[in-house]
């Protein structure tokens, strides 16, 4: 008996979910409360009437299907990676508090700051600022003397800080008027509706490169997912590679979750989905999750957005609500 | 002290050297004092002692994992630290006493890890990879584990697939920290045959804290003993489970028998019946 050699077979299971991540790319924008002609939108004559299926497809539609892409992908990986660096598989992007950072940012926006002078929305960024105030405050009440980042402090220090800022968040909320208020709720159901191309270009590149470079130490982060002290005695460089993968994930977080909101699930189910069927070896983790994240989001987010249409459903209770009983599904199969 | 030592291993190469070498987790605590031990080629070393006397922290310290806060730890004459981190994980391997692996990692998937020093970036195992790893999982008869998930296998195949995981890391010195503290005889015999198999035949050193005096006794060529956090005694195991120096350390009374098979000393304790 030999033992199989590992690179033949990640490219099967990582080209059928590129090709499922495709197809939902695909297919999202063709769906939707109105009909569109396809090749009038990609081909039609666009010179004096307005070409109203292009405007719905590339206007409308488009944006908003790969911010979900781009979303969906970076919260489903930095759950996995989330997942390895504190050996938890129940850790989320949200474990460490980054959503409720967040969440305070955009909230405080909402209350005090409202639109600035130039008229666009302050909330992204003060949501971002937010998210990085809660990564700073976790890395600095864990004590960590000798570098080392432990995951069950760590994971205590996140419950802390979600919880405070939760409580913040409540009392801004209280003091609101009724017109904040509608907007703060709106905002922590997360949702993708706020979308046009600058939004996308915004995160876009944060997400991915943050990716790329997660993907980039995915064999370090398998050592590490299996005890820090055994990964240490391999000569892996744990105090930079926990750095990178924590600041990577939380910067991704971050970005989407300023633009996004807080979209509850999807980066604790999709990692959990992906691991049942590649197993939990980064290197094919993380891609895959990638993949399988940007469709899931896709296909919720189309969901939403055509369920009840021409009212739209924020995309976070689509995720919970589909994703729940799916992993529901998924454990007792396993089980 | 050390002419024992020295007599027994006199033209054997130094391989490990701890030398004065202090360690705390707290302000208040030191895990280990002042410990000076010097670790030649073939040795099988045994770390003894009572709960919380650092043998663990000691391993710990031998195999890179904690920095001293005092003192330092030299492998072929040159301070651990001065190695590359990846270089040292080629020439010593450390093995816990627990893996505490959640995820569902396959056998081989784990003990492909131990390739880790030989590779860099973002890579997968080549053809001569998994023929190490391969002839690891050979030489720990952990091949028929091949393709089942490591977090559903017994604790003594665990145990085995994380010696073959180090092996796959081509170490000349396996340390390990209490390897057999959890499993039953059976296992903890298999378990010791395999590391005297590569002692012998493979000329591999092997360092490991052991909690069974008796098995200590049978294994190892050369004991280490520690009280509370300092190296009280070292030498080879007739010497050092002799009955005074074993009650002193343990404070229990105990009687020792000599095994008449292979020579070796036998430790009972002795009950309050007695």
């Amino acid at each position: 008996m030999s033992i199989e050699f590992t690179g033949k077979k990640i490219f099967v299971p990582l080209g059928l979910f590129f090709a499922f991540f495709l197809s939902t790319l695909a297919l999202g924008p063709m769906i939707g409360p109105v009909d569109i002609d396809l090749s009038n939108a990609l081909f039609g004559e666009n010179s004096d009437s307005r070409n109203v299926d292009a405007e719905i497809f590339f206007l409308a539609r488009l944006p908003r299907i790969l911010l979900a892409a781009i979303a969906g992908a970076g919260l489903a990986v930095a759950g996995a990676v989330f997942q390895a660096l504190l050996r938890n598989d129940l850790a989320a992007p949200f474990t460490l508090g980054v959503s409720s950072g967040a969440s305070l940012g955009a909230v405080i926006a909402i209350r005090f700051l409202g639109v600035s002078p130039q008229g666009f929305s302050l909330v992204p960024i003060a949501a971002f600022l937010g998210s990085l105030l809660a990564i700073a405050l976790v890395f600095g009440i864990v004590p960590n003397k000798r570098g080392e980042l432990p995951a069950p402090v760590m994971i205590l220090a996140g419950v802390t800080v979600n919880f405070f800022f939760a409580a913040l968040v409540m009392f801004i909320h209280y003091i609101s008027d009724i017109s904040q208020s509608f907007q703060i709720v709106r905002w922590l159901m997360g949702g993708l509706d706020v979308t046009d191309y600058s939004t996308l270009l915004c995160i876009s590149p944060l997400v991915l490169i943050g990716i790329a470079c997660l993907i980039f130490f995915s064999r370090d982060l398998n050592l590490l997912s299996a005890g820090i002290e055994s990964a240490q005695s391999r000569g892996v460089d744990i105090i930079f590679v926990q750095r990178v993968g924590f600041i990577c994930a939380s910067l991704i977080t971050g970005a989407v979750v300023s633009v996004c909101g807080p979209i509850t699930f999807l980066g604790l189910i999709v990692p959990h989905i992906v691991r049942l069927i590649v197993g939990p070896d980064n290197r094919i983790l993380i891609p895959a999750s990638m993949f399988f994240g940007a469709a899931f989001l896709i296909m919720c987010d189309t969901t939403a957005r055509t369920i009840i249409a021409p009212a739209e459903i924020p995309v976070g209770i689509i995720t919970a609500m589909l994703g729940g009983p799916f992993f529901v599904w998924l454990l007792r199969k396993k089980l | 002290m050390n002419n024992q030592t020295d007599k027994t291993t006199n033209n054997a190469t130094l391989v490990l050297e701890s030398k004065g070498v202090s360690f705390h987790y707290t302000q208040e605590k030191e895990a280990v004092i002042d410990a000076s031990f010097k670790v030649k080629k073939g040795d099988f070393l045994g770390v003894i002692g009572p709960n919380g006397s650092g043998k663990s922290t000691l391993l710990k310290l031998a195999a890179g994992i904690l920095n001293p806060s005092k003192g330092e730890v030299f492998y072929k004459n040159k301070s651990i630290h001065d190695y590359k981190k990846k270089d040292f994980a080629k020439l010593a391997a450390w093995i816990p006493q627990e893996s505490g692996i959640v995820f569902p990692f396959k056998t081989q998937e784990i003990v492909l890890m131990g390739r880790y020093p030989y590779k860099s970036g973002f890579s997968f195992e080549t053809p001569e990879d998994i023929k190490i790893a391969s002839e690891a999982m050979e030489l720990t008869g952990t091949k028929f584990l091949y393709g089942k998930k490591f977090t559903e296998i017994s604790g003594g195949e665990k145990q085995r697939v994380l010696i073959a995981s180090a092996l796959a890391q081509k170490p000349e010195t396996l340390i390990l920290d209490e390897p057999i503290s959890f499993l039953d005889i059976k296992y903890q015999i298999e378990i010791l045959e395999i590391l005297r198999t590569l002692n012998v035949k493979y000329s591999v050193t092997v360092v490991i804290a052991l909690h069974d005096l008796n098995l200590a006794s049978k294994y190892c060529s050369q004991l280490l003993l520690l009280k509370e956090g300092k190296i009280v005694n070292e030498g080879p195991p007739k010497r050092i489970l002799e009955q005074s120096i074993i009650e002193s350390v343990y404070e229990t009374q105990i009687k020792t028998l000599i095994d008449e098979e292979d020579g070796s000393l036998v430790i009972l304790p002795r009950t309050k019946n007695n």
